[in-house]
């Protein structure tokens, strides 16, 4: 079955790892898995997405409406991922801000939450918003932020089994796993709201 | 993520991107070595092959003229090569392309070019694929990282067939696209090097042996379209409408076609070069319409509009010609949908989209691109600007020509201080044209250390022996960073024999060099109000390694006094304006240094005019590394 994710957020976030880990959790359970990223000059704090595909025949590029999930490790750039998300999709955001230079100097210039809420309240689509920063801080690491969101997100929506998962994580990142896998669990547990074991 | 290139076996089914394909493709096929120089988006696979420790030689070269030089002598030696490069490097590699192209290879020797459709890194928005039309060599242009994997063996077995160059040509999308990929087979080839002298092909001397290699190349080229018969795909169903399409735009379409459940007449072209003439003609003999798919020039489409000249019953060409294809940009499924329900006359269905506030564009947040906390270069540029207010002179009117590199963020607010930004190396020339022109002094050249030894040679000798007044300020952070901290040839503890550029510029003439710390700001500025009064050619190194790519071991502890700050209401240019340092941010109206990004190099310290941001010597400890 076909399933579409965009993940947005900025350089230095981890987003292409994110996309790994996923993609071959993907690929260990059998499914045909894609992902593309679109970076330009991310290292400099630009603007990264990525493109998650599993299921049959896959191009890189997601058509607009086509998204099961949009998700953001960075809180404002949810919205490069607005036109991609299906009328019956979900959004999963981040709250972690990287307040740009303009922004810095004219807040208007940066979207709060509750506007964002509202954009997708009167769409009527449901957000999460994921504290994914200080979730990643008390699983012992905040550069871990984008594998709790990958765990919101298999919990939101059981695309992969969590196993899968722990496994990828554990033959690609050598000494960094355990606080992964800690990560994960910490925003799995976050979205189904139960202690695992 | 590339663990598997080496060890894994054939057969075995991988995530790959487009550029490991390539690494591992040079392994199946036995290759002896790769080189090129560092462009985005075809960098990685040199990198990949250096980490992997590969068992082949792989490195890069000091520009890619050098690197395709290099290569064909690997190949002459009958050694299989392949080279590397983003399309403005085949721009400068381009010379010896076509003479090599022209004379023929013996080891298959595969050019790897990386296209930008939609410009996703900067530079010309280019069409590489005419270099095979110009060097009349076999172009192969992959459509998924599968495709890169197998064309990439097959290129080397063409090449090594009909005796001449094949390019392999990518996009930052295809190169970037990770995907599922069957690894096959890895054959060791035992190549020992011979040559052989024979003048008629290894020389261009005189009309008739360059006439007769001319006379090869397209002989080649036609040996190729034969023997490329079977990539490029031809699937007749009857339908009056007809696609042809390459690359990633048959990607897109196979996606539309299935979403839409239409099967037209399609043809899939994997060979830019030579293009699949006969089939492209079968393909027209059935349809009434043809759409024509393909990124950047019609370059497909040319020929396509040759062969329904041909025929009496014409079918209508969709495509660039008539305006509904744009040649700016790259294509997407999206797109696809939309142009090919013209020639269908039936408007296929989107998906449906959220409904969402029209100000959401408004509301996406800009994203200055800038130097990185601790930059060096911010420094650098800050102390330019500082010492032509020093001497009376206007920011905002002097001169400064750019170069490639982190060092043209220059450009960009705070500092708008480049002017210009052109090619590798071009900072030299352009500013001699200007001077020459008259343009009030001084005219200052600025660029990085990868650019100096890129290009950047030649361009101040000829300063030098024209006795120009210029100064050229080099921005050294030790490695070419923007690509991702290759070595250059000053790279101190690098790959490569270490040339310092003091020593070069010493050696091509210049009047005066001088090699200062950026962090040292006063004495920075001191060294630029001597360059810029000073006659000649003199040369400022600014040297100081890249902050990006050092751990920081050690928290100094920069932090804002809040009684001193007087906050966005009572200053007057805040440090966040007129620095732009992603570590300084706001905390409510003032502002405060955020110590998870801080690099304590201390220009906040000396820029605050009210003496607010301080160094706390007792908050001194060791930061945790990054994992």
């Amino acid at each position: 079955m076909e399933f579409n994710i965009v993940a947005a957020g900025i350089g230095g976030q981890g987003i292409v790892l994110f996309s790994e880990v996923l993609s071959k959790a993907m690929l260990a359970e059998g499914m045909n898995a894609s992902f593309y990223v679109h970076s330009g000059l991310a290292q400099l704090g630009g603007s990264v997405r990525s493109h998650i595909r599993s299921g049959g025949r896959i191009c890189p590029k997601i058509s607009h409406g086509c998204a099961d999930i949009i998700l953001s490790l960075e809180m404002a750039e949810i919205l490069h991922a607005v036109p991609y998300v299906k009328r019956e999709g979900t959004v999963i955001i981040s709250e972690a801000m990287r307040i740009p230079y303009h922004s810095a100097m004219d807040p208007s210039r940066y979207p709060t939450k509750e506007t964002l809420d509202k954009l997708f309240q009167d769409a009527r689509i449901k957000a999460v918003f994921i504290p994914s920063e200080d979730i990643a801080r008390n699983a012992g690491h905040v550069q871990t932020a984008n594998i709790v969101m990958l765990g919101a997100l298999v919990a939101t929506s059981n695309v992969v089994e969590t196993e899968s998962v722990v496994t990828v994580i554990g033959s690609c990142m050598d000494q960094n796993a355990q606080v992964n896998v800690e990560a994960f669990w910490k925003g799995y547990e976050f979205i189904t709201g139960q202690d695992y074991v | 993520m590339s663990s598997h290139i080496l060890t894994d076996s054939s057969g075995k089914k991988v995530i790959f991107s487009g550029n490991e394909a390539v690494a591992r493709g040079c392994i199946e096929s036995g290759v002896s070595f790769v080189t090129g120089y560092p462009g985005t988006p075809t960098t990685p696979v040199i990198e990949i092959l250096n980490r992997e420790k590969a068992g082949l030689k792989a490195r890069w070269a000091i520009n890619e003229k050098v690197a395709i030089d290099t290569a064909a002598g690997h190949s002459w030696a009958g050694l299989r090569t392949l080279v590397t490069m983003k399309m403005s490097g085949l721009n400068v590699a381009s010379d010896t392309v076509l003479s090599v192209a022209a004379s023929g290879t013996v080891g298959g020797l595969v050019i790897y070019v990386g296209d930008d459709p939609n410009v996703y890194y900067g530079m010309v928005e280019q069409d590489s694929r005419y270099y095979a039309l110009l060097a009349s060599a076999p172009m192969l242009v992959p459509a998924n990282p599968q495709e890169v994997l197998d064309f990439t063996n097959y290129a080397f077995d063409l090449s090594e067939r009909i005796g001449g160059p094949v390019f392999l040509r990518s996009t930052t999308v295809l190169s970037n696209t990770y995907g599922r990929v069957a690894l096959g087979e890895i054959r060791r080839l035992r190549q020992k090097a011979y040559f052989t002298i024979d003048i008629d092909k290894y020389t261009k001397a005189g009309s008739i042996r360059c006439k007769q290699q001319h006379e090869d190349a397209l002989r080649r080229v036609r040996e190729a379209e034969d023997l490329t018969e079977d990539l490029n795909i031809l699937t007749k169903t009857g339908s009056k409408v007809g696609v042809i399409a390459s690359s990633l735009a048959w990607d897109y379409l196979e996606e539309v076609l299935e979403k839409h459940d239409l099967d037209l007449t399609r043809l899939k072209v994997s060979t830019a070069h030579p293009a699949p003439r006969g089939k492209i003609r079968r393909l027209l003999e059935t349809v009434e319409k043809v759409l024509v798919l393909e990124e950047l020039e019609p370059i497909i489409e040319s020929t396509v509009h040759s062969e329904v000249s041909r025929l009496e019953n014409r079918p209508l060409v969709f495509g660039k010609d008539d305006g509904l294809v744009p040649r700016v940009g790259d294509l997407s499924p999206d797109q696809v949908r939309e142009y090919l329900s013209v020639p269908l006359g039936v408007e296929l269905r989107s998906y449906p989209a959220i409904e969402v506030d029209d100000n959401i564009e408004a509301m996406k947040v800009q994203r200055l691109l800038t130097f990185c906390a601790g930059c060096p270069h911010r420094n650098s540029y800050y102390a330019l600007i500082e010492a032509m207010k020093d001497l009376g002179l206007d920011p905002g009117k002097t001169v400064v020509t750019g170069d490639i590199g982190c060092t043209i963020l220059g450009m960009n607010e705070p500092f708008n201080i480049c002017w210009t930004e052109v090619t590798m190396g071009n900072s030299i020339g352009l500013a001699t044209g200007f001077l020459e022109a008259g343009m009030k002094k001084p005219v200052v050249a600025t660029l990085g250390d990868g650019t100096f030894y890129h290009a950047a040679i030649p361009a101040i000798l000829d300063a030098v022996t024209t006795e120009q007044d210029l100064p050229v300020i080099i921005l050294d952070n030790n490695w070419a960073a923007m690509t991702g901290y290759q070595d250059t040839f000053g790279t101190i503890n690098g790959a490569n024999v270490r040339i310092p550029i003091e020593k070069v510029a010493k050696g091509i003439g210049a009047r005066s060099v001088k090699v200062v710390n950026p962090y040292r700001i006063g004495k920075t500025v001191r060294a630029f109000k001597s360059v810029l009064t000073a006659s000649g050619v003199n040369v400022l190194v600014l040297r100081a390694p890249c902050v990006a790519k050092q751990a920081r071991k050690w928290d100094l502890g920069v932090q804002v006094n809040k009684g001193r700050c007087p906050g966005f209401e009572g200053c007057d240019r805040t440090c966040i304006e007129a620095l732009a340092c992603p570590a300084i941010v706001r905390d409510g109206d003032q502002v405060k240094v955020a110590s998870e990004t801080c690099m304590s190099c201390g220009l906040c310290i000396h820029y605050c005019p009210d003496k607010a941001v301080q160094r706390n010597f007792f908050k001194l400890k060791r930061k945790s590394v990054g994992i």
